[in-house]
């Protein structure tokens, strides 16, 4: 069954997995790994718009990550949601993978990915990376799972006070994530909610961001390690510097406690990689990801520079 | 709109529910979604499946098979299409999602766009299956950057725009050049120029016909299901609701003695179909009930004194994942070997030599653990076949490196006359020595075309292809060298243990025994079983371990010594050609830049490497090829081998071309023609072209014949035949004479390396040499690996077309490296199921992972050989990842024992932790 909703008030009698580009979708059901109705959002209007309405910068489920890395809008009001767009998956993907879409998708553990084996994501009772080939996992154990969360742009929307709009509510991108720690699922939507936009704050001149991707290859490839970062220099110190680390939990997470840190600090690389330093505080590696602590600082450190560099 | 899947699965299937546009807009139907579009520049209307992927719609409702599937998941760009004039990944699209919208495929460029124009002309292809994908996105930026002014871009932004593709075969260092050289309007101008590859506009154009392309009327589709565990009994298989599913035409049941399954993805059985859809269905209603048994997942599970047996009584069952038989072994538990040592000439002094050394703490001892990982062939064109019995002829289009060969298979296991069976490959999408033989897929697609009395497609997914496709064994080599320190290699001791699932026949050992000479050599070759799918030869079977290991261990005694690791080799090196090409490399800026070893600090370390590398030489006696004069004046030239990019068209068109000066026309691809060379063993020109020379110079003698025949006489001049009164051009000949000769590949005068012929081939005496250099930056914070620049210098004898040859070294170089770098697949311990089950967790190198790289040729040391030089696709792999590994090794102190050197080996490494 293919339902093709018009308006969003359809949606609450439709039963079904939401599909937009189907950049993950796709494959996921030719492997049999997901399955049952689909409720496409082709023919449903009005999420495609990125706009600036009053002091809040509103993207819609259905921009394009392509669309997030060129806007100039998103470039001013989000530096470093327009930096993580802009390093994400391959030109063809970008080009129709959708916000939403891309907040939404499934992690890609291999396990989970695997027909053959039933993980905790898919009914069984125990995370089968755990115990077996997790060289790409999680080095923060935040609960039975150990997938880290897909999804760079909600990494990077965890900075500046992001809002996730929803079919039924509004979440800030914490709340949209939840704290990780229930294996089924990546985010805290309930059955037949529908992401339908973001809304961003738009900021003071000034604001400073980067984005690092930790990968082995060049381009095209899920980071090892993944940051972003955002501050201000204001009177010769950082000031309202937010961090923000992804690929190595089951959701990507804020460091509140290094942050606290380089408040304050003079923009000069040497005493913010010391403070950096202390960024794997807490982790708790598997034994094959603990070279991920190794990755951490100086993943952030790259972050944190080219926001202290930017113009 | 609702409908509901039921509905739309017995009518979706086949062409004719297209129909040309009709004026009204599409509305909804009872029979599937309706879909309008304009695919290049066409209207289109039709019913899709809501599964249905924009790809599919193109390539099997509109018969547009220039896009192609490479992984299935938006890795790998073989599928790009354009949307509204956006590149996108076209496998994963709805087709749904194509509503509306304006469509162009490879086939609406044209046939003779700039950038095909381009690519034909950079040689920027090999096997040409990525290749539309390649020009499609390419043709985007073009438009981009002319419409941004033009210029010249830079690498950097080439690789940005072309992130999203992989070329198997390593054509990338000619990409570049092509898009480049587009960008700079250097293509702008038809020149009408022919390209160095003679299919190159096909592959361009999309044109070119690979198997998985056949679409024979009534057409079926096969799939395969597999098992599911890596060791299990079979108790039953349930099949009886799957085969009563719609569209479902056939069933296959594979032999499974004693009911065992030794591999997660060994063949069960094999259904035929109207559509993927619903034989996906119908796979998923098939009950399997097993007994889970252990799983001997890794070499070390295997080896343990009270390990399950992966075969109780190992004998004729065991795959061989080697290209010529395999040595005589004897089975200890799950370990076979070493192979009989007189192969080796081991005489047993090494070992004694190397264990006093150890004890004295000799300065001229290096010895170590070399590992290796398990690589993936995973051709883009994946393992296919389409088979079609008609009127008792068995007619199959298969994706293979062996043509002739196939098909003598085909009418023996089916007790056919020779002209009963026809195999058809005339585009194949690469090999690299997984698609030479007998498979399950081939067999399926002939037993089930057989069952259902229609034409039946297997191809292989690409899980599948990653599965059972085939990959090079994983290798453990305990290895130790000892310098004489007067000038020789006094010892050399190697155990190879080989793990290639159950399958054997490592050939590693060779390698060590034909490398270097050592006074004392002791070498061993073991295969170890898992319960792993089989392994294949892969491009040089047992090279690229083999000089991991032995020119690591030689580049560690150069830096314990302190001597230049050229120097130190050449006091025993005695192969001319690697002698000459160290010449070459001690005059490169590179290598005489270089950082001392270790001498860099900082973050970024950079540093230059140097390993060889070695293969025997091949040929296969007795190739043929017939050469026919045409109305036209032009030549036919016939042989039944294949060309899977390594370019056996070009080489024959190309030797004609040089000798008559006419337009050639060459049809492989066939059986039943002349029998010409399998694409294994590095052996296709090496066959080929003395038997063109052959046909070449009978050719002259015939048509000098026929043209004496009216009593006139002619001698052979340059250019044809002369008389007293009249020169005739060998086109005038061929236009007035029909003739047909065929040439034949002759033995060598000398003979051979040895005395027998193996599998059809004869290793030719001399051996080749390849010496490569590398310089990389590691990046010391994050384990990161980057190639900064890749050289080699190959020395195979006379080369018979460069620009091609140059192509096929690079691809080496590329696939070296990311056998160094990033590929390596990895299987649950577990279970045995595979875990890097597509193109994002199997990483191939994308074009921005590869470096500037030069290739030289030395062309002497082969006279001796007919034609004058042999093969250059396998020795030109065996050195490059032992080149880089010896690159890290000077560029930060730290020397990787392990293949990939991933960024978690590299920084474990440089904290001086183990791997």
């Amino acid at each position: 069954m293919i339902h093709f909703p018009r308006t969003l008030s359809e949606l609450g009698a439709l039963e079904g997995e939401f599909r937009a580009a189907s950049t993950d979708l796709s494959e996921r059901r030719r492997h049999g790994i997901s399955g049952g109705s689909l409720i496409d959002l082709r023919d449903l209007p009005g999420l495609d718009q990125l706009l600036l309405e009053g002091p809040r910068l509103n993207i819609g489920a259905k921009v394009t990550v392509q669309a997030v890395a060129d806007s100039p809008l998103v470039r001013l009001h989000h530096p470093a949601l327009a930096a993580s767009a802009g390093a994400l998956a391959t030109p063809a993907i970008r080009a129709v993978a959708t916000v939403g879409g891309n907040l939404t998708q499934r992690v890609r553990c291999w396990y989970y990915r695997s027909p053959e084996l039933t993980c905790l994501k898919k009914g069984g009772s125990t995370c089968l990376a755990r115990a077996g080939d997790h060289l790409y996992h999680a080095c923060f154990d935040r609960g039975a799972c150990v997938a880290p969360h897909a999804s760079t742009l909600a990494m990077a929307l965890l900075l500046g006070d992001a809002l996730v709009i929803t079919t039924r509510r509004s979440l800030t991108m914490a709340e949209f994530l939840g704290d990780g720690s229930d294996a089924r699922r990546e985010n805290r939507l309930e059955a037949g909610e529908l992401v339908t936009g973001l809304s961003l704050p738009v900021v003071q001149a000034g604001l400073r961001a980067g984005y690092h991707r930790a990968i082995s290859r060049a381009r095209a490839e899920w980071p090892l390690v993944e940051a972003a970062a955002q501050l201000r220099v204001e009177g010769g110190v950082l000031r309202q510097v937010q961090l923000a680390l992804g690929g190595v939990a089951t959701v990507p997470f804020r460091l509140p406690a290094v942050e606290a840190k380089l408040e304050g600090l003079p923009p000069d690389l040497d005493p913010i990689r010391a403070v950096l330093s202390g960024a794997s505080t807490g982790a708790s590696p598997l034994p094959m990801t603990a070279y991920k602590l190794d990755l951490l600082a100086p993943t952030l450190f790259y972050a944190v520079r080219v926001a202290v560099e930017a113009q | 709109m609702e409908l509901s899947r039921r509905q739309l699965l017995g009518a979706t299937a086949g062409i004719g529910l297209l129909r040309p546009a009709l004026a009204q807009a599409p509305q909804t139907t009872e029979e599937g979604l309706p879909l309008r579009t304009q695919v290049n520049g066409k209207t289109w209307e039709g019913v899709v499946d809501p599964e249905e992927t924009a790809l599919e719609w193109v390539r099997d409702r509109l018969g547009l098979t220039g896009s192609k599937e490479g992984c299935g998941h938006g890795a790998c760009g073989a599928c790009t299409l354009l949307v509204n004039n956006t590149p996108v990944s076209s496998c994963l699209m709805p087709a749904c999602h194509l509503e509306g919208k304006q469509v162009k495929t490879v086939e609406g460029l044209g046939d003779n766009h700039p950038v095909q124009r381009a690519f034909a002309g950079e040689d920027a292809l090999q096997c040409g299956y990525c290749t539309p994908g390649f020009v499609v996105e390419a043709s985007r930026f073009y438009d981009q950057w002319k419409a941004g002014g033009g210029g010249t871009p830079s690498r950097d932004q080439v690789a940005a725009a072309l992130a999203g593709h992989l070329c198997r075969c390593g054509a990338y260092p000619h990409i570049y050049a092509a898009v480049i050289a587009a960008c700079e309007g250097k293509y702008d101008v038809d020149t009408g120029a022919a390209p160095p590859r003679v299919e190159a506009f096909e592959k361009v154009t999309g044109k070119a016909k690979y198997t998985v392309d056949i679409r024979l009327p009534d057409q079926l589709e096969g799939l395969i299901l597999r098992s599911p565990y890596g060791h299990a009994r079979l108790n039953s298989v349930d099949s009886s609701v799957a085969e009563k599913m719609p569209g479902i035409e056939g069933i296959y049941r594979f032999a499974l003695p004693e009911n065992r399954l030794r591999f997660a993805g060994q063949e069960i059985l094999a259904l035929a179909g109207h559509s993927r859809l619903q034989l996906e269905a119908a796979a998923r209603a098939v009950r399997l009930d097993w007994t889970a048994l252990p799983v001997i997942s890794d070499m070390d599970s295997a080896m343990h004194p009270d390990a399950t047996l992966v075969y109780e009584k190992p004998g004729r069952q065991v795959p061989s994942s080697s290209e010529g038989p395999s040595t005589s072994g004897r089975w200890n538990g799950n370990v076979r070997g070493p192979a009989s040592s007189d192969i080796f000439l081991n005489d047993g002094g090494a070992t004694k030599a190397i264990n006093e050394a150890r004890v004295a703490k000799s300065p001229l001892l290096a010895e170590g653990v070399w590992e290796t990982q398990a690589e993936c062939h995973t051709a883009l064109e994946p393992h296919a076949a389409v088979a079609q019995w008609k009127d008792g002829k068995l007619t199959v289009y298969l994706s293979t490196q062996g043509v002739a060969a196939m098909a003598e298979d085909l009418r023996e296991h089916y007790d056919l006359a020779a002209d009963q069976v026809e195999v058809i490959a005339e585009h194949v999408g690469g090999g690299f020595g997984a698609k030479l033989g007998f498979f399950p897929e081939m067999l399926a697609a002939v037993e089930l075309a057989k069952q259902t009395g229609k034409p039946v497609r297997v191809a292989l997914g690409r899980a599948e292809e990653l599965t059972v496709g085939g990959f090079r064994p994983a290798v453990r080599t305990k290895l130790a060298v000892l310098d004489s320190g007067e000038g020789a290699l006094d010892a050399l001791e190697a155990h190879a243990y080989a793990d290639a699932g159950v399958a054997m026949g490592s050939s590693v050992g060779l390698i060590f025994r034909i490398l270097y000479p050592s006074k004392k050599k002791e070498i061993s070759d073991y295969d170890v079983v898992t319960h792993g799918p089989p392994g294949r030869p892969f491009r040089g079977p047992g090279a690229p371990p083999a000089a991991f290991a032995v020119e690591g261990a030689v580049d560690q005694l150069a830096v314990a010594r302190g001597v230049d690791p050229i120097a130190l080799r050449r006091r025993w090196d005695p192969n001319p050609i690697r002698l000459r090409l160290y010449d070459q490399v001690e005059q490169l800026p590179l290598w005489k830049n270089r950082p001392a070893y270790g001498s860099q600090t900082g973050r970024f370390r950079r540093g230059v490497g140097l390993a060889v590398g070695a293969w025997p030489s091949f040929v296969q006696v007795n190739v043929r090829i017939r050469v026919e004069t045409l109305d036209d004046g032009s030549l036919r030239a016939t042989t039944s081998g294949q060309d899977m990019g390594n370019g056996t068209r070009s080489v024959i068109s190309s030797a004609l071309e040089h000798i008559f000066s006419v337009p050639i026309e060459v049809e492989i691809g066939r059986s039943g023609g002349p029998e010409g060379p399998m694409a294994a063993g590095s052996r296709t020109v090496v066959s080929l072209l003395p038997a063109i020379l052959d046909a070449g110079e009978r050719l002259k003698k015939e048509v000098l014949a026929a043209a004496q025949k009216g009593g006139k006489k002619y001698e052979l001049v340059e250019g044809g035949l002369k008389s007293a009164e009249e020169q005739l051009s060998w086109r005038d000949l061929f236009r007035s004479h029909r003739l047909s000769v065929e040439g034949v590949r002759k033995p060598d005068e000398g003979g051979y390396f040895l005395p027998v012929n193996v599998f059809g081939m004869n290793a030719v005496d001399g051996l080749g040499g390849a010496v490569c250099v590398a310089e990389v930056e590691v990046d010391t914070e994050t384990g990161i690996v980057r190639a900064l620049q890749l050289w080699q210098g190959v020395g195979v004898g006379k080369i018979a077309t460069p620009l091609l040859a140059k192509t096929q070294v690079e691809g080496a170089m590329v696939q070296g490296l990311g056998y160094a770098l990033y590929e390596e697949r990895r299987l649950d311990p577990t279970t045995g199921c595979l875990l890097t089950r597509g193109l994002e967790d199997y990483r191939l190198p994308g074009i921005g992972d590869i470096p500037p790289c030069e290739v030289v040729f030395d062309e002497k040391g082969f006279e001796h050989v007919l034609g004058g030089g042999v093969g250059l696709g396998e020795i030109s792999k065996a050195g490059v990842a032992a080149s880089i590994a010896n690159a890290v090794a000077w560029a930060t102190g730290w020397r990787p024992t392990h293949l990939p050197i991933r960024p978690d080996r590299v920084l474990t490494g440089l904290r001086g932790g183990a791997k």
